[in-house]
Order: C-alpha cells, then sequence, then structure tokens
C-alpha cells in the first residue's frame, strides 16, 4: 500500500514567509520571471488601474506519494477562481480524454512507443497582445481596461 | 500589475508591472500558450485535427508523429523513434520541455506500461481525494449505489455547505475518465449539484467507498488485437418512473479497449 505523505500548503503569503522552503521557491520563481521578460517596471498611467496578484503554493508529488518539489506561483487577480470555474475546467477535461484514450489505443495495437513531456512555467511562454476595438495593440495594466472583455 | 509583497523593488515602490508575457490568473493567458504552441507546430509541418484542436499529427515519408497537448502536458507518439526523439529536442530547446520519458503519469493517470499492453489506473488520484475527504478509513464496498434506490430532489434535509458537494462531485466525474463503471452513479448525484441534500451526500458517500473497492481496476489495452471499432448500445425503456424517460447508453471500443461510453436521461 502506498502511503500519502500530506504535506499543509500555504493558504497565504503571511503562512509562507519565513519558511525556507517556500521563501526558496518564491526566489525561484522570481528570477524566472525576471529571466523570462516577463514584465517591466513602470510608472502607473493616470488612466489605468492597476490589478493585485498573489502567491499560491502547492507541493507536488510523485506517483508513489512522496514529495517532489515546492511550487510557488504569483497569481494574477484576474478573476476569483470559483469551484464553479474548476469544474468547468474538470468538465472540458473529461472531453478531452477521449482523444488520449484512442490515441494510446491506437498506439499500442501498431507497437508505437508512448513518450510525455512537460513545459515548466508554461504561461510565461505565451506572448500578452490583446487587439481592441480599433485594432491597435493596449497594454495590458489592470481588470477594468477593454482588452478584458475577451 | 501590483509589485508582489517582499518582492517589491525598495528605490520605486510605487511603480507597478506592465506584463510582456502572460501569467496565471489573467482570463487570456491559457488561450495565449495554446496559439503559441499550436503555431509553431504547425509551422513544423503539424496538422490540427478537426475533431479535437489539441491533437497534431505530422506524416513525413512512410512515417507519423502524433501529439496531444493539454496545457503543460504532452503526449508525443507514433511509428518512427528516431522521428520521435528529433521533435523532443526541438521542443525542448524552444519552450524549456522535459522530457519525462515513457509514459508514465498524465493527467493524474498511471500509466503502466510493457512493451504489449497498458493499462490506465487512477489509484493515487483517488486515495489522495479519499484522504482529502477524511474517508481513508471507510470500509470498501462492493456496488456504488443501492439497486432501485430513489434519489429525490425534494426529499432530506439540505445542506448548509454546498461547495463541499460541489467540490467532490467535481472529483468524481474526473473519476469517471478512466472508470466506465461510475458514469452512471456519478450522473445520479451530479444531478442535484444546485440544491444538495443530506441523502445524496450520503449516496456520494457510498461511492466513494465503491472507489475505494474498485482502486486497482482501470482500462486495458494490448497489442494482440485488430484496430476495429465496435459498438454497444442499450436502453431501458422508461426506467425512470417518476419522469417517465428512458435511460440510453452506449460505449465504443478501439482495438482491445473501450475508449467512449456515454449514458443519458432522454
Amino acid at each position: 500500500m502506498v502511503k500519502v505523505i500530506q504535506e499543509v500548503e500555504p493558504t497565504c503569503f503571511e503562512q509562507a514567509v519565513g519558511n525556507l522552503k517556500w521563501d526558496n521557491a518564491m526566489d525561484e520563481k522570481m528570477v524566472a520571471l525576471d529571466a523570462n521578460a516577463t514584465w517591466e517596471l513602470v510608472t502607473l498611467p493616470k488612466d489605468k488601474k492597476s490589478i493585485g496578484c498573489k502567491w499560491v503554493y502547492k507541493v507536488k508529488h510523485n506517483v508513489n506519494g512522496s514529495m517532489s518539489r515546492y511550487k510557488a506561483k504569483l497569481v494574477a487577480k484576474g478573476y476569483a477562481q470559483t469551484y464553479g470555474i474548476d469544474y468547468e475546467e474538470t468538465y472540458n477535461l473529461v472531453a478531452k480524454m477521449i482523444t488520449v484514450r484512442i490515441v494510446i489505443a491506437m498506439a499500442i495495437t501498431k507497437g508505437w512507443s508512448l513518450h510525455q513531456m512537460d513545459v515548466k512555467n508554461v504561461f510565461l511562454h505565451g506572448d500578452l497582445q490583446e487587439r481592441n476595438v480599433h485594432g491597435t495593440t493596449t497594454k495590458l495594466y489592470g481588470p477594468n481596461t477593454s482588452q478584458f472583455g475577451l | 500589475m501590483e509589485q508582489p509583497p517582499s518582492y517589491m523593488d525598495q528605490t520605486r515602490p510605487n511603480l507597478v508591472y506592465r506584463l510582456k508575457k502572460t501569467l496565471y490568473g489573467f482570463k487570456q493567458t491559457p488561450r495565449a500558450w495554446s496559439d503559441k504552441i499550436g503555431q509553431y507546430l504547425v509551422t513544423s509541418g503539424f496538422q490540427t485535427s478537426n475533431a479535437d484542436f489539441s491533437l497534431y499529427v505530422k506524416k513525413i515519408d512512410h512515417g507519423i508523429v502524433v501529439i496531444v497537448i493539454y496545457v503543460d502536458d504532452l503526449i508525443i507518439t507514433g511509428n518512427s523513434d528516431a522521428k520521435i526523439s528529433d521533435l523532443k529536442k526541438l521542443l525542448k530547446q524552444k519552450f524549456e520541455m522535459k522530457d519525462l520519458g515513457k509514459l508514465h503519469y498524465f493527467l493524474d493517470i498511471e500509466e503502466i506500461q510493457s512493451p504489449k499492453r497498458i493499462w490506465l489506473l487512477q489509484r493515487q488520484y483517488a486515495l489522495n481525494k479519499l484522504s482529502e475527504y477524511g474517508m481513508t478509513n471507510y470500509k470498501p464496498i462492493s456496488i456504488p449505489l443501492e439497486q432501485n434506490m430513489k434519489l429525490n430532489a425534494n426529499e432530506g434535509d439540505l445542506m448548509e455547505d454546498t461547495t463541499m458537494y460541489r467540490r467532490i462531485v467535481g472529483s468524481l466525474i474526473y473519476m469517471t475518465i478512466i472508470r466506465p463503471n461510475l458514469n452512471y452513479v456519478v450522473g445520479v448525484v451530479n444531478q442535484f449539484m444546485q440544491r444538495p441534500r443530506k441523502p445524496h451526500l450520503d449516496a456520494m458517500r457510498c461511492i466513494l467507498k465503491y472507489i475505494k473497492h474498485i482502486l486497482q481496476c482501470g482500462i486495458y489495452y494490448e497489442a494482440k488485437s485488430q484496430l476495429q471499432v465496435h459498438e454497444y448500445t442499450n436502453a431501458d425503456w422508461v426506467g425512470n418512473v417518476s419522469h417517465r424517460r428512458t435511460t440510453k447508453g452506449f460505449m465504443f471500443s478501439f482495438g482491445s479497449g473501450v475508449v467512449s461510453w456515454s449514458n443519458k436521461k432522454q
């Protein structure tokens, strides 16, 4: 039987700060964000509002339940995550699983080898460029600007 | 965006970040990534499937490479190991991807592979959920729902905390992805999502105890079979007496194992 080790994940910055593992995880993330040229520091224009951000902490487990790493994510408060939304995501995933099962069934029958990969810091790869109604590029400062309609 | 706490630029705390790349939490974030990888694959000669935009296929001479993308996880397969490792090298350079080797743990599903067969299991996910809901020590039971049990939307005490109920239903739905036998019973508890009552919660506990009973069960595909599609279907001809509705179900197998299933009340 596999033993599941439950490590408590901090729910906010105040709980995590001062704990070496989580401090390291946050440092690591900030370095990655800077290295990726995610952002630049600017003065907030008068007509724009800035959006908040918060840290989210996650303990990653291996298949056997042992701990693999401590992860800190910096999350923009673009929307409050609700169970409705989580549920929606789960549901989309169920639809996608048909494709996954068909690909696996086909690969095994044909004798193909199956491999997997994952992307570190996946969302940092997307370039942020939303267009407004006039077709010019707008810059993202906050939630009350036009590009959030999309 | 505001500067995160404790990482403020001490000399310029009033400045804000102008984002050039996306972060978690923005509504447009997931799409920005899937657009980017999609564009890259298309320029490298892949075609998107019309049936599922997360499926990419590339044909080279007599070879074929197939990719399935789910956000930051990828499955790669095809008949040429050389072509697969070339692709892996490219993706590693371009997107900082990590090669996790043979398919073994994808979207909380364990894939146990040997040369001619594969077994899909969700043991670890189920164990984690059981412990999250404080049900680790419950006795397993061999049926998910009592036969002829009538659950009614208007009977029993209303639950005060409905988020827990919704959360459990969410994870139960996720556990149907390799367990066709849960499909019907999860559909039953799912109906009461809006206003869950005590009897519905009890029914849900039964399902979780049943999951404990079938921890080692999953879908199994093996190589010896022909790659054929079979369909099985049935209906219960007005099995739901109170609504006078018929429940229909179908199941498709592809090769040796089942790939798609559904049951629906008329």
